[in-house]
């Protein structure tokens, strides 16, 4: 490097803004050159006559504005309704319940046989159902995980609408016949139920993934999550479906899509408390 | 205990923990004020900058993105407000934001005030507000608030060579004022 190099670069020199051969270059240079010596030993000086430079300290400003923050959020969560009130826990409870009832009407209408189902089988089933919804509900509200619950929401009530909805008793008939096929066999059923986690997370992640807006942190880890979620608590329920619910049983069922919708508005609430606390 | 990074602290923020928001702002409150007041704000304005600026920090927390460094964005806000700030003022025909302002320096300079000017803070303080507005910007990223070249060419939306060279040349024009003080010469 000639002196013109050096000096030209000794501002980035200061700064740390050369790569290491560059900054090793001019650090010899500069050892060995008396006469660019004298622009680094300047230029150092004015760095640190700017160094000295003494500004007030702040004197809570932070404490006042989060102070000013915290009233402002507490006057939004009044005009909007603070978190998760009664109204919404009826509305979240209604539409699980909804949910679970259309699904109970798919299945109690499927021509097959339904031996082996108990009442409280078919009443976890139901919970685990109505909650699901139930929880899916809150998330669309609260939390970070909101657009991509919305969008999955939406994206799954699209897929309902447009779903074969006569060919759900078929499927049930093949769900049974698999399990008829894979009795006493453990691995076998272990399948099936990985089978019913993918069948219910599948549709969550791919919706959400693909119709969710982008937000910070980013879409798939949320979407993977929210799937995986889905599909271990779900897929107990679709087992217990491969075995077809006759009418006689809508009782329980219905008794459970309460309890579950139920339990998953108050777990929605938790959630979304934790998720969203409000300000100090 | 390991530090949470900036970055990570926003990231929460924009999930709603208010515990993050005051880790943050405590972090930042004393560096967005000397940023302010390097750029030459008196005091008083310069604390209701920093408010509005942390202010906006939470109502755009949903618009960050945790993959860029934080303080370019944060600094990419406080640069708008004090633009904005000092529009508003000049709307208004008041004295200019910073008594920065080139008529103040001018009557910082007079030989009165050289007299009572005997600090070298307020050498500096008066070397620096001769710069033009962008260079005084961008040096003040980089020299005090700790900001790369590539970082500052963020926040301001310029290239890096226009970073480059604003540095550079403030670096010469304030050797060359604070070397002629040195020598008794005056300032004009």
């Amino acid at each position: 490097m000639n002196c013109t190099d050096v000096r030209a670069e000794l501002v980035d020199l200061l700064y740390g803004e050369l790569e290491e051969h560059e900054r090793t270059g001019a650090s010899a240079h500069l050892e060995r050159c008396a006469d660019c010596r004298p622009a680094w030993v300047e230029l150092r000086s004015v760095a640190a006559a700017l160094d000295r430079w003494v500004v007030p300290a702040p004197r809570g400003i932070a404490d006042r504005v989060l102070a000013r923050l915290a009233i402002r959020e507490a006057a939004a969560a009044r005009a909007h309704g603070a978190g998760p009130a009664l109204p919404h826990l009826l509305g979240f409870l209604l539409a699980g319940a909804a949910a679970a009832g259309v699904s109970v009407l798919l299945i109690a209408g499927a021509p097959v046989p339904h031996e082996g189902l108990s009442i409280p089988k078919v009443g976890l089933a139901a919970a685990v159902w109505a909650a699901l919804y139930g929880g899916a509900g809150f998330l669309t509200q609260h939390g970070r995980y909101r657009r991509l619950a919305a969008a999955a929401a939406v994206a799954a009530g699209l897929s309902v609408l447009a779903a074969p909805v006569l060919s759900m008793p078929a499927v049930i008939e093949a769900c049974r016949r698999w399990l008829e096929a894979a009795e006493g066999s453990v691995v076998l059923n272990g399948l099936i139920v990985l089978a019913g986690a993918l069948y219910a997370a599948a549709p969550v992640w791919f919706s959400g993934a693909i119709v969710a807006r982008p937000h910070p942190g980013g879409i798939m880890p949320d979407a993977l999550r929210l799937a995986g979620v889905y599909g271990v608590l779900l897929a107990p329920s679709v087992y217990l479906q491969c075995h077809a619910v006759a009418l006689s049983l809508v009782a329980p069922w219905v008794g459970g899509v309460l309890l579950g919708a139920l339990l998953g508005s108050a777990g929605g609430v938790a959630v979304a408390s934790r998720l969203h606390p409000a300000p100090a | 205990m390991p530090v949470d990074a900036d970055e990570e602290l926003m990231l929460r923020v924009s999930q709603g923990e208010w515990g993050a928001l005051e880790l943050l702002l405590g972090r930042y409150e004393g560096p967005l004020l000397a940023f302010f007041h390097r750029l030459g704000c008196d005091p008083g304005a310069c604390e209701d900058l920093v408010q509005t600026v942390m202010i906006r920090l939470y109502d755009e927390r949903r618009r960050y993105d945790p993959h860029r460094p934080f303080a370019p964005w944060l600094y990419g806000i406080a640069r708008n407000v004090r633009r904005e700030h000092v529009r508003q003022r000049a709307r208004a025909r008041v004295e200019p934001l910073d008594e920065s302002g080139d008529a103040a320096v001018e009557a910082a300079a007079g030989p009165l005030e050289q007299a009572e000017a005997g600090e070298e803070s307020d050498l500096v303080r008066r070397a620096l507000l001769r710069l033009p507005e962008e260079e005084r910007l961008t040096l003040v990223l980089r020299h005090w608030q700790g900001l790369t070249y590539e970082e500052i060419a963020g926040a301001l939306d310029v290239p890096l060579g226009t970073v480059k060279w604003r540095i550079h040349d403030a670096h010469r024009k304030l050797a060359a004022w604070l070397a002629a003080k040195d020598s008794g010469e005056v300032w004009g």
